[in-house]
């Protein structure tokens, strides 16, 4: 099955933590598609959008000093979407963070995850069940347990 | 000799106002506030809030245009390990802060007990 790529995904460093989950999507077979944003679900480019405005938050966004959302996290965040949006992930909201990231909340029934991507390029993910908090650790060391976590059975 | 500015004590009925931005939404679907409300910024000493019986919800809300105001109480940050400490501010003496450590999940906890206020 042919993998469709946006061009514009490949930026960085590939050594970069964020580029080493982009490449285990690649590496995760015919059924991983990279999806480009036209053939996205109204929800998800509207999240998208949503993500790109972030750029637009000058220093002091939120008047208690909060950082201009960096370009990097911005780009991250859309590449994530993007990425996987085709394994059956609830993407549900996003936020900017007071120290220029960005983050990406996926929720089904009693079950969300938060995701941050940094603008050193790191990333967080914390899963939550019943609002309890059940892991917490990187995305791309746990992008798996993000996966099963919204499609066991 | 400077005056010393006079400090509250917190108590845990007390509650803590806070601005958020109308724009971008950090208003979930289901009515929460996003966890990234409650986040503490690096370099500083805790989450800014206003001690509500210090001020009104007018001056805390700057400008009702721009920000919602919600107020969470005392008590919460406190179930969660955190203090509240009174450290007012030349031109906010309501000024307080959530200290401690806020984890992102913590973080998501203090938003989930957010409730807001109407500004008229």
């Amino acid at each position: 099955m042919q993998v469709l790529i946006n061009k514009s995904s490949f930026l960085g460093n590939p050594t970069s933590g964020f580029d080493i989950y982009k490449t285990q999507a690649l590496s995760l077979g015919s059924s991983t598609m990279i999806f480009p944003e036209d053939i996205l679900s109204d929800d998800l480019q509207a999240l998208i959008e949503k993500i790109r405005l972030f750029q637009g938050l000058p220093n002091n966004w939120d008047d208690y000093g909060a950082e201009k959302i960096s370009p990097v996290a911005i780009n991250d965040a859309i590449q994530f979407i993007q990425s996987y949006s085709g394994k059956n992930l609830p993407f549900y909201f996003a936020a900017p963070g007071v120290n220029g990231e960005v983050m990406v909340e996926l929720k089904l029934g009693n079950r969300a995850a938060e995701v941050f991507f940094n603008p050193d390029r790191s990333t967080e993910l914390l899963l939550f069940e019943n609002n309890n908090c059940k892991l917490e650790g990187d995305l791309e060391t746990n992008i798996e347990e993000l996966i099963s976590f919204f499609n066991e059975g | 000799m400077k005056d010393k500015v006079q400090k509250e004590i917190i108590n845990s009925t007390d509650r803590l106002l806070r601005r958020i931005p109308q724009n971008p939404d950090f208003i979930k679907e289901d009515g929460v506030l996003a966890s990234t409300c409650f986040t503490k910024k690096k370099g500083e000493n805790g989450v800014s809030v206003d001690l509500e019986r210090l001020t009104t919800h007018a001056v805390s809300i700057k400008d009702k245009e721009r920000y919602f105001l919600y107020y969470i109480e005392a008590s919460v940050s406190e179930e969660q390990g955190l203090e509240n400490v009174h450290d007012p501010l030349p031109d906010n003496y309501a000024h307080s802060l959530i200290t401690g450590n806020i984890t992102r999940s913590i973080a998501k906890r203090l938003a989930a007990a957010a409730s807001k206020i109407q500004v008229d």
